[in-house]
Order: C-alpha cells, then sequence, then structure tokens
C-alpha cells in the first residue's frame, strides 16, 4: 500500500469550502480529490518526444503483445514448465 | 544511477505516462554512452535483469525477453553482487524484500546517489534517494557536454 504522507497546503478559502462539499457530496476526502487530480497530471516531459537513440527504440514497446498473444504465451509456459518438471521427476 | 525494474517495464511495456519519461532518460543515457561519458553510469541489480526477463518472457515469449535482456545490456551495466552484496541485502530484508533490498545494495556497490524507481518500497526514507525518471532527466542537462546537446528537450 503506498504511504501517505501529511502536507500543508495553501488554498483560497472559497476554493477551499467548495471542495470540501463537493467531496462531501460525492462521499470521498479532500486529500483524496486533491491525490487523484495529482496522479492524473500529465507527464512531466513532452509526450510527443521521438525516440533519438536506436537501441532504446529497439527497446521501447518492445514486450507489447496483444491480450490474445499474451494469453497464448502463459498457457505455453505453463505447458512447458509442466513438462519440464515430468521431466525432472523421471 | 541504478534503475529499478518498474522504470524498465515502463519502457519495454510502453506503459503510462511513466513510458515517455523512461524513453526520455535511457536516451539520455544511450547519447552519454556513444559519447563514453561514463560519470554517470546507468545501472541495474542482477536481480533486476532476472524480474525483467520472467515478466517479459510471461508476457511476450521467449524471443521477445531474450532481445529485452539483450538490447538492456547495451545500454546498462549490471552492478556487482558478489557474497557480501547478498549478506548485506539480506540484513535489510526485514524491511524490504531482496530484490528490492539488492537494488540498494547496487546503489552502495557502484557509489550510485540515485536509485531510479516509481516504488515507494512502503517506506518514507530508504537508505538511498529514490526518483523517477523525470527527475533525473534535469541531471543530463545541468552537466551538459556538446554530445549531450541532441538529447535535450
Amino acid at each position: 500500500m503506498p504511504v501517505k504522507r501529511p502536507k500543508n497546503l495553501l488554498l483560497d478559502a472559497g476554493a477551499l469550502r467548495y471542495g470540501e462539499a463537493y467531496a462531501n457530496y460525492h462521499g470521498t476526502t479532500l486529500s483524496q480529490l486533491v491525490e487523484d487530480f495529482l496522479t492524473s497530471l500529465p507527464s512531466i516531459t513532452e509526450p510527443s518526444y521521438r525516440v533519438k537513440s536506436v537501441a532504446v527504440s529497439e527497446l521501447y514497446g518492445a514486450a507489447v503483445v496483444s491480450p490474445e498473444d499474451a494469453a497464448q504465451q502463459r498457457e505455453f509456459l505453463e505447458r512447458w514448465r509442466r513438462r519440464r518438471g515430468r521431466r525432472g521427476k523421471a | 544511477m541504478v534503475i529499478g525494474p518498474d522504470i524498465i517495464l515502463d519502457l519495454v511495456f510502453a506503459r503510462g505516462r511513466g513510458a515517455v519519461d523512461a524513453v526520455m532518460l535511457f536516451d539520455a543515457i544511450a547519447a552519454d554512452a556513444a559519447a563514453g561519458v561514463t560519470s554517470r553510469r546507468a545501472y541495474v541489480a542482477p536481480a533486476t535483469l532476472h524480474e525483467v526477463h520472467s515478466i517479459v518472457l510471461h508476457e511476450a515469449g521467449v524471443g521477445k525477453a531474450r532481445s529485452v535482456v539483450w538490447g538492456l545490456l547495451d545500454l546498462v551495466h549490471v552492478a556487482p553482487a558478489g557474497n557480501s552484496e547478498y549478506k548485506e541485502a539480506a540484513m535489510l530484508s526485514s524491511d524490504y524484500e531482496l530484490a528490492e533490498a539488492l537494488q540498494l545494495v547496487a546503489c552502495r556497490s557502484v557509489g550510485a546517489r540515485y536509485l531510479v524507481t516509481n516504488e515507494d518500497f512502503g517506506a518514507k526514507r530508504t537508505p538511498v534517494p529514490r526518483r523517477s525518471a523525470a527527475e533525473m532527466l534535469p541531471l543530463f542537462r545541468r552537466q551538459a557536454l556538446p554530445e549531450d546537446a541532441a538529447v535535450q528537450v
């Protein structure tokens, strides 16, 4: 579970009142609202960055496969491990 | 710096917003390697390679797992880990999983100032400061060498 840390924030009184009322209405907390907002921020770096190095471009997304292929791979590995287990016991 | 497995997995699985940060970090590392800059080498703990290989193998097959490990070894160095490093990691294993502890020990063994990871390890502080990939990028900008200009954004 992620560690929660206390943090003092200096907020506009009106914004704070509205935030608390909004959180109360939606059954959540002001801290959760702030956390949700912060975690939804886009990357600090530019999202349209183009890879420069050939080595990095080969690694970027290198393990991305379709869900079907991933499931097939897991099934294959499972069978392979069972076969290897049988050989080990023989 | 020592790079944690989560950053590498962001890169190879192109996952989430961390993927772009990971790409930029590895691009900067690649530029350093090409320019022969050795003052900020990137390392991984030995267990990190096992972890990445295992996860990619599980999801994408042996061919991709092999090429990911191969490609990584062109960019990062594996931190040495002998008996003393494993013993040190074992001493930390009451607070961290062994694989996590090995990353922290790797930082000490190679003299790294930062562990690059988004993991919090369930702890407020770790023996070595943690930084995200995005937080590491200014380090490459600050010590800009002529070759590094190519990776500026």
